[in-house]
């Protein structure tokens, strides 16, 4: 299967809801008791049971112009995915040909470092199931030759899914046709993510999304220098004394003649 | 819909004004986003930044209720600019015609139009009915109008409109609709540049234009734009009304209105006691030597839809005899139901499914009037407010002796038959899976119920035997969806031939031009003959070809009539056939014959001498209507206040609100039907609206869990200035009161409302989703949250549609009570 | 309490009280568990030493309440060891001069307390290890409740606080038995021979022979 990308143009969006609901309907998960909290937005966040989310942002200019920003929010599957190089258990996230980041739930511990791995905070945790949750980028149903539950949904053709470059093109196209603020967001972040935007307004502007999106260095310097270096430390150690016995020998203390021994 | 869904994508500027088809027809989205990516502008116009208006360029706000005034101060600047499609007026409509001299508009007559016989009060007249007599035409002594050409006469009906609308200056439109200037005029300038011959403008409207006192008016206000630019019949034009309900066209379209008959054809009254008086009375005649006048044909559908009721055997003047007739001038529509249900004047009620608890206006006094009634059956999915209304809030069962019954339904997808549209697309569905328990087809139920009462009718007689005993009912013991489909196209009764052709008795109509007076053919809705023939289910059909590249997709299930998917498309083109809009032509004419749609009437072009008849084929003298005598209020579109207003006087003229509505607050039920005008205690203009994720009443929807996570309550959105002023947080619970009930919501404090300034003072307006009610979620809580327990029953004179969408309300703090 | 014949080499005389043992079982038995289960999970490579334990869900449970065990084993620990274990003097200096006999020189190593300047330093830096650990792995068992800036610094310092243990612990290990036999007794029965004590812990055993007066 080719890689794959997933465009979300913004610039269409009428927050119409069908990706939420087409979502929970492909993966059968249920609906979760809300309230109304003075927002359309519902669930507020995306949650364990909530894998795709559209985030309303009211907007009001200086000069009182008036805009209403819709945003399909889901996981952006990084090629350099945080989630994949945080996770300890091998095999719980893995990645698909068509660049899907599949977090494989049934072998998930709970041990939550995907979470704040994620650059956009986007694994859910269940306490019930004590295990993390998030869009799989319906990877059943593309290796059935079908396209994900949301884009297949969405009725505006906000959401489109396809070939890398095909993706890409259109992206582009787009943003030269909306001019203004418009731009694509992710292609060039985390080495390219598969879901890419064009949003109408700089990313600055949007709620909850980095305008730089990157995996922390922190966790660079702890799955990529300080784990290695630990092994090594280890080894270090053992070799040392292994070493040390070898050469050196065991230090025996002196036990003098001279003294009665208990018989 | 003159036009249909997909031609949205033809417009060069689509005015979305009265409706929000973002949020509420999200898939016709798809369209209307083609048409901005072709270049078209969209323009929205609305009391609050929707979801629509977040998708537009260009977006006024307006305050609720003042539809006629923008839109007649975007006449003016037609008319003054000289934007106007001169040709397209001069031909295709009776701009031209003269008009009564004794005719006298509201600028010249305290606000009302010449005619009016009412009671005179502070507000101007009430209870008022119009004597049209002089909104008539000066007459040739051929019978057919008077007309200047010149269109400068100072009677034609150009230069009528022209005066009546001098009026609506820019300033006037301002002080009424609160609407900024600049934003005013920039709507006007992109709508108005639709007025070239090749260019095209639409509307998009719904319950926001509809449900007003002025309702039809509001559309009749945009008609007249549309004439003006020359947008009707092309494509990217029209007037296209957004339903908002998936079948509700077809059931106007078979009449399940009080004034209407299957296929439009009017409902009989006491005064026409036989048939040739129903033909006499109904079929309107002209003059006019171009007029195709195709309501001329009534005794023909008359005469084949008696025949869909009684059968072959059944004398025609028998059959006409059994249908029940209304008194003259008397109504029986929603309001009416319930004021004299209320009034104890009916012992049974089907509410099937619908849930008037809910969707009808005043909802208390509708609640109260179920408890007058004796039983009641309940036909729907699932338990509403209406089957429980006797254990609703505030409803004491102890005191109720209303029975009711419970029928639990099918779901759409649990039936097999076809919907209609909006486009008057017919669409066949089939079953995909068996209703749960005993839940039945209403077409079942329905087919159960008469052979019941059919049965008891053989067996114990009653006050209409013949009627019930002599209708032909040929759809098998269980209901035959494919059955009625073909006795709805209709037949032919006996072997007829028809301009040497033979057609044998027993086969299906193709076409409604075979359809016979003399009682030779039946059709259940003569619109829908030819959806159903020899050929096949047309409706049924899914081609996706589109040879025309305007997205007709004919072969794509069917519409009426006779599969015409742009009405009036002979205004499309000039006087010899040539589409004013040759990148986007409807129907263009070779020489010989019509390419493209079915042309409306398939009579050469105008130019050709004898046989060219005019594109308006319904009206009687084949042209729209510039001037148009026949609505109870008014030939022209006037602005009045709504019935409740936050201002003392209508800037306008000394005519408060529409003389001619009902006033329920004097003829209905005076302590339910209480009005609160300029009233300090409701000091807030409210409106109505929907929301992607619910549906009507909510009865299916609240039910659905993944629709009632996203939107759960019922809420009110303010703006912020408002939410300062009264000391209330987003997200606090709220009450809204008006006069007649009160709601709990949630507020949503929003930048997308802001005050208007009307007539001098700060007006405030609020707004509130219909969609909830106290039966689900948490029915043991009984919590008021049905929208329509505020709203007035009052309604548009015409159509007596209730006035959802302006009225007065205050908004407190829960803990006040 | 001494047995066999008293002041000979092989006399077995008392070095840790039974609350030091149990503390240091506590203490180094958590560590162990920690670092087996920690690495197991630190590695993919490793991921199937989780099967000792029952797999990896099971495993981050055994690691957490390990954790648990070994912050407040730990305590103690650095309570009470940590006169004899922080504070460092002039002797210990010339011990890390004459790399404590161990390396280049066996002679002149000057008597060593019952913590010699090794042991010191380990013992500072596992007490700093064992604070940096049970802290991170708190935030880093609740990543939610202690936020983004706190879980994800955590990460990385714990992962610093195995890298500075996991060769010192191995050499603690070595020399607490291979290294150097008569050692481990210490730690297991709580008694070590004259001759052990004469030769690693000088200056200890003469303050122990002056304590029983002798």
């Amino acid at each position: 299967m080719k890689e794959k990308i997933m465009l979300v143009d913004l610039s269409k969006c009428t927050a119409c809801r069908s990706c939420q609901v087409a979502c929970k309907n492909w993966n059968g998960l249920p609906a979760v008791p809300t309230i109304n909290s003075g927002t359309y937005q519902n669930p507020p966040d995306l949650n364990a049971k909530t894998y795709t989310l559209i985030r309303f942002q009211e907007l009001e200019a200086r000069d009182g112009a008036m805009k209403w920003l819709f945003r399909n929010d889901k996981c952006f599957h990084c090629t350099d995915a945080g989630c994949m190089k945080a996770c300890p258990v091998p095999g719980c996230i893995t990645r698909t040909e068509s660049g899907a980041v599949v977090l494989d739930s049934t072998k998930c511990i709970g041990c939550k470092y995907c979470y704040h791995a994620c650059p956009f905070s986007v694994p859910q945790f269940d306490a019930a199931t004590e295990k993390m949750y998030k869009c799989h980028w319906c990877h059943d149903r593309q290796a059935e030759g079908r396209i994900p539950a949301c884009a297949k949904a969405c009725p505006t053709g906000t959401i489109q899914f396809g070939d890398k470059d095909a993706m890409l093109a259109l992206a582009n196209k787009r943003v030269k046709e909306l001019g203004g603020d418009a731009s694509v967001y992710g292609d060039k972040h985390l080495d390219g993510t598969h879901v890419v935007y064009v949003l109408t307004e700089k990313p600055e502007v949007y709620d909850n999304l980095p305008v730089h999106p990157k995996i922390s260095p922190l966790i660079f310097l702890w799955k990529d220098v300080l784990k290695p270096f630990s092994m090594l430390t280890f080894l270090g150690g053992l070799g040392a004394c292994a070493l040390y016995y070898l050469i050196k020998g065991p230090k025996r203390p002196k036990f003098e003649e001279g003294g009665e021994k208990h018989e | 819909m003159t036009n249909h869904w997909i031609d949205f994508r033809n417009s060069d500027c689509i005015l979305v004004m009265g409706s929000n088809p973002a949020c509420n027809h999200p898939v016709s989205f798809k369209w209307i986003q083609k048409a901005i990516d072709k270049g078209g502008k969209l323009v929205c116009v609305d009391p609050r930044f929707t979801q629509t208006a977040a998708k537009s360029s260009l977006y006024a706000p307006l305050r609720s209720g003042s539809d006629i005034a923008f839109l007649g101060g975007m006449i003016k600047y037609i008319l003054e600019n000289n934007l106007y499609f001169e040709d397209y007026i001069r031909q295709y409509t009776n701009a031209t015609y003269l008009v009564n001299p004794e005719f006298k508009l509201p600028g010249d007559n305290d606000g009302v139009f010449s005619g009016l016989a009412g009671t005179k009060t502070r507000e101007g007249y009430v209870s008022g009915k119009y004597d049209r007599a002089t909104w008539s035409f000066q007459m040739n002594d051929d019978g057919t109008a008077k007309k200047d050409l010149t269109l400068q006469d100072p009677n034609c009906a150009f230069q009528l409109l022209k005066k009546h609308f001098s009026r609506y200056t820019v300033e006037k439109v301002v002080e009424i609709t609160g609407t900024p200037k600049d934003k005013l005029l920039a709507v006007y300038k992109s709508y108005a540049a639709t007025g070239k011959p090749d260019k095209a403008g639409t509307i998009l409207y719904a319950m926001g234009w509809t449900q007003h006192t002025v309702g039809v008016q509001n559309i009749r206000a945009m008609s007249i734009i549309q004439l003006l630019l020359g947008n009707m019949g092309v494509a990217g034009g029209g007037v296209n009304a957004l339903r908002g309900e998936a079948n509700v066209q077809g059931s106007t379209d078979h009449g399940l209105l009080f004034h209407i008959l299957p296929g439009y054809l009017k409902t009989p009254t006491a005064s026409m006691p036989t048939l040739a008086d129903y033909n006499e009375k109904n079929t309107p005649k002209t003059k006019e030597p171009k007029s195709a006048n195709w309501w001329g044909n009534t005794p023909k559908y008359s005469a084949s839809l008696l025949r869909s009721f009684y059968g072959a055997e059944v004398p025609l003047d028998d059959a006409y005899s059994y249908l029940p007739k209304i008194d003259d001038g008397a109504n029986y529509s929603w309001l009416t139901i319930f004021d004299k249900m209320y009034k104890g004047q009916f012992s049974g009620f089907f509410a099937w499914g619908q849930n008037p608890a809910c969707s009808g206006a005043n909802a208390n006094k509708v609640r109260q009037a179920l408890a007058k009634l004796k039983w009641m059956v309940n036909v729907n999915l699932f338990p509403n407010e209406t089957g429980d209304f006797w254990k609703g809030p505030g409803m004491n069962p102890a005191e109720i002796d209303t029975e009711v019954f419970m029928l639990p339904c099918a779901a759409s997808m649990e039936k097999e038959g076809s919907i209609s549209n909006s486009g008057r697309w017919m669409q066949w569905r089939y079953k995909a899976t068996n209703a749960p328990g005993v839940a039945m087809p209403d077409g079942e139920i329905i087919s159960e119920l008469f052979h019941k009462v059919r049965e008891l009718y053989q067996k114990d007689g009653g006050p209409v035997t013949d009627p019930i005993l002599k209708l032909t009912w040929d759809y098998g013991k269980a209901f035959d969806p494919h059955a009625v489909a073909k006795e709805i196209n209709g037949y032919f009764l006996e072997d007829k031939e028809i301009d040497g052709k033979l057609y044998k008795k027993g086969s299906l109509v193709p076409a409604f031009k075979f359809l016979q007076a003399d009682g030779s053919t039946s059709s259940g809705c003569w619109v829908y003959c030819g959806s159903y023939t020899a050929d096949g289910n047309k409706s049924a059909k899914r081609g996706k070809d589109d040879p025309t590249g305007i997205g007709q997709y004919s072969n794509w299930a069917w519409a009426w009539p006779v599969n015409r998917r742009i009405i009036y498309n002979r205004a499309s083109v000039d006087l010899s056939g040539k589409p004013y809009a040759p990148d986007k032509p409807v129907i263009s004419w070779d020489g010989t014959a019509w390419k493209g749609d079915v042309p409306d009437g398939p009579w050469p072009p105008l130019a050709s001498e004898a046989d060219g008849k005019l594109p308006f084929i319904m009206k009687p003298d084949g042209v729209a209507s510039i001037f148009g005598p026949g609505l109870a209020d008014g030939p022209f579109p006037e602005h009045y206040e709504p019935l409740e207003c936050p201002i003392e006087k209508n800037p306008m003229s000394p005519q408060f609100v529409n003389p001619t509505v009902k006033r329920w607050e004097k003829d209905g039920v005076p302590e339910l039907d209480k009005r609160a005008s300029c009233d300090p205690r409701y000091p807030i203009v409210c409106t109505t609206y929907r929301v992607s994720e619910h549906w009507q009443t909510g009865v299916m929807t609240r039910w659905t869990p993944w629709l009632l996570e996203l939107q759960p309550e019922m809420f009110v959105e303010m703006s912020r200035e408002l939410a300062e002023l009264k000391g209330f947080k987003n997200g606090e619970r709220v009450m809204v009161k008006s006069a007649r009930g009160e709601v709990n919501a949630v507020a949503i404090v929003t930048p997308r409302f802001k005050p208007f300034t009307i007539a001098g003072q700060i007006v405030h307006e609020v707004g509130i989703p219909w969609h909830y009610g106290w039966r689900y979620p948490n029915p043991e809580k009984k919590e008021l949250r049905s929208a329509n327990l505020l709203t007035p029953s009052i309604g548009d004179p015409n159509t007596m549609i209730p006035e959802s969408k302006a009225f007065m309300v205050d908004v407190i703090g829960k803990e006040v009570k | 309490m001494s047995s066999t014949v008293k002041n000979s080499s092989y006399e077995l005389i008392d070095v840790t009280t039974p609350f030091e043992r149990l503390v240091h079982l506590a203490f180094a038995g958590s560590c162990i568990l920690l670092f087996i289960s920690g690495f197991s999970l630190m590695f993919h490579s490793l991921s199937f030493i989780t099967n000792i334990f029952g797999g990896p869900y099971v495993t981050k449970y055994v690691h957490n309440f390990s954790g648990l065990l070994f912050a407040v084993s730990g305590l103690f620990a650095v309570v009470i060891w940590f006169k004899e274990g922080a504070i460092f003097n002039a002797d210990d200096i010339k011990w890390f001069m004459k790399g404590g006999g161990y390396l280049w020189t066996k002679e002149g190593i000057p008597p060593q307390g019952r913590f010699n300047a090794g042991q010191k330093m380990y013992f500072v830096l596992k007490a700093a290890t064992w604070a940096l650990m049970s802290v991170t792995g708190i935030i880093m068992w609740f990543p939610y409740f202690f936020g983004r800036e706190l879980t994800i610094f955590s990460y990385p310092l714990h992962a610093l606080g195995v890298a500075s243990l996991a060769g010192a612990v191995v050499v603690h290990g070595f020399l607490g038995s291979l290294g150097n036999p008569g050692t481990i007794q210490a730690m297991i029965t709580g008694k070590c021979t004259r001759a052990w004590a004469k030769l690693q812990h000088a200056k200890w055993l003469k303050e122990y022979d002056e304590k029983h007066g002798k």
